[in-house]
């Protein structure tokens, strides 16, 4: 995966979250702040983009739902236990869920 | 605090409200929306607008002797009310000013008024004249106010500028900049019924928070509330029907997207847009005037826009620049920066008409007019008045209030 650090600096910058330059000088408080309708679509959009092609072949392990889960969530979601999803689709529910947000 | 609400509930409660089928007209104007419901729109004019071009007083002595070349004479100006005229290319606001949606603060700046543009529009920002403290701004210091209402909601939008303007920055807020309507649409890939299958998929697992104080809770409320934002402005997108069409220029567009937002019922309470290339050093009078043509013509298309969605009783539009220009013209038919300026307010909420005196042409600070009002006045007025929020911490003390509403 080579990430793009452009789109990855257009899209922080608009969450507020340009890397080493703060809104403001006190630095950035985070926790529910950094959240709200707007970031959260825009974080939904991020995750769409990073998995829209620019990241090349997506891994496909045999036990994909127990191996994305371990690596995003670290821990069982309810509505996911039965999920067959293609993993571009099962990451970016994954990586939209509230749950996701506080990993 | 919400007197006004407290006040308005009681009525209806005693049946006084209800005595007829048609309200008395003291109670049809105080019938003013729910605060909640209410949306600032702030314009910004970077780059100094000559005010003097904008309000002319063409009358005055002063005015014809210190503008012997870009002066606007009395017959090219549109006729305000005695010796004072809008700019000729401000047809719109013309209109606006006849129908009583328009408001005019004459001569509003600060002590010591600062040339830099850069100070200077950081003074409009963080209403903090006499400090260099850019940790935040005048609306994002409100916003602190009210933070325990806003729970995960937009307290504000600047639209189409690439930084966070400095007035919204919050110290306990992230305010998100956003470059287009895009910005809100969620973007999925596949069929159409993939992304609705997808997106009610991810609705679902949003879904189940209770209104308790977790933050998984605030999490979920948050999520659903984003997805079901972005398929209302998907929707009012996908058939927007302005009710007069908006001028193809930046501005116009610009405030375009901020009308379908507040049809859409996004929930912000300020949304921030800014006009620049206001700073006329040099052959100003074509490029001054499409700069009062852009903003005339795009903000009385919005108003109408609004007024045709039942929505302009809720919107007031607010004009500022960071510094008015010099009485004198200077050698290259252009003015340089200078001081105190007017400012415009639009909407059906505003007291229509012109709001204190024109500056003096003849008593001058350096050769630039004096300001006569205080913006944190303004500010002042805007927050306690309109947004019904707590003012005195958003702009550093206590300032006499105008009338600016009707």
């Amino acid at each position: 995966m080579r990430p793009n650090l452009q789109a990855f600096n257009r899209v922080s910058g608009q969450l507020g979250q340009s890397v080493f330059e703060p809104a403001t000088v006190k630095g950035w408080e985070g926790g529910r702040l950094w959240i709200t309708s707007a970031s959260l679509l825009q974080r939904n959009n991020f995750a769409m983009a990073l998995l829209g092609g620019q990241m090349g072949s997506m891994a496909e392990p045999k036990r994909k739902r127990e191996f994305y889960l371990e690596l995003l969530l670290a821990r069982e979601v309810r509505g996911l236990a039965n999920a067959k999803d293609e993993p571009r689709k099962l990451v970016h529910l994954m990586m939209t869920l509230p749950e996701f947000q506080l990993t | 605090m919400n007197t006004r609400r407290t006040f308005l509930k009681t009525l209806g409660a005693t049946g006084l409200v209800a005595l007829g089928t048609r309200p008395h007209p003291v109670f049809a104007r105080a019938a003013r929306p729910d605060p909640d419901g209410r949306i600032l729109v702030l314009v910004q004019l970077a780059g100094g607008n000559d005010g003097l071009n904008t309000v002319v007083p063409f009358e005055e002595d002063n005015y014809r002797k210190l503008r012997p070349s870009l002066g606007i004479g009395k017959g090219a100006a549109l006729k305000l009310e005695g010796a004072l005229g809008l700019h000729p290319a401000m047809q719109g606001f013309k209109e606006l000013f006849d129908d009583g949606a328009l408001g005019i603060a004459q001569g509003v700046g600060y002590p010591n008024p600062n040339r830099s543009h850069f100070r200077s529009m950081d003074i409009w920002h963080t209403a903090k004249p006499g400090i260099a403290d850019k940790r935040d701004g005048w609306l994002g210091r409100a916003f602190d106010h009210v933070r325990g209402g806003l729970d995960g909601k937009v307290p504000a939008v600047a639209l189409g500028t690439d930084r966070l303007p400095l007035s919204l920055v919050s110290t306990k807020f992230t305010v998100p900049t956003v470059r287009s309507l895009r910005d809100y649409q969620l973007q999925l890939n596949g069929s159409k019924a993939e992304q609705a299958a997808h997106r009610a998929r991810m609705r679902q697992l949003a879904e189940g928070g209770s209104a308790g104080n977790s933050d998984l809770d605030f999490l979920r409320r948050t999520a659903t509330t984003a997805l079901d934002t972005s398929a209302k402005i998907a929707e009012v997108m996908s058939d927007y029907k302005p009710a007069k069409p908006y001028p193809q220029n930046g501005l116009g567009q610009r405030l375009k997207s901020v009308a379908q937002l507040i049809t859409a019922d996004l929930g912000a309470s300020v949304y921030f847009v800014s006009l620049g290339g206001f700073d006329t050093h040099a052959e100003q009078e074509g490029p001054h005037a499409g700069l009062m043509q852009e903003l005339s013509s795009a903000l009385a298309a919005f108003h109408a826009d609004l007024k045709g969605h039942g929505l302009s009783e809720r919107v007031l539009t607010a004009t500022f620049s960071e510094f008015g220009r010099r009485v004198k013209e200077n050698g290259s038919l252009g003015t340089d920066h200078g001081a105190a300026g007017p400012m415009f307010f639009i909407g059906d909420a505003v007291k229509a008409g012109i709001h204190g005196k024109h500056p003096s042409l003849t008593d001058l600070d350096q050769g630039d007019l004096k300001h006569h009002t205080d913006f944190r006045s303004v500010y002042t007025t805007l927050l306690a008045d309109w947004l019904d929020w707590p003012a005195e911490a958003a702009v550093g003390g206590k300032f006499a209030k105008l009338k600016l509403l009707a």
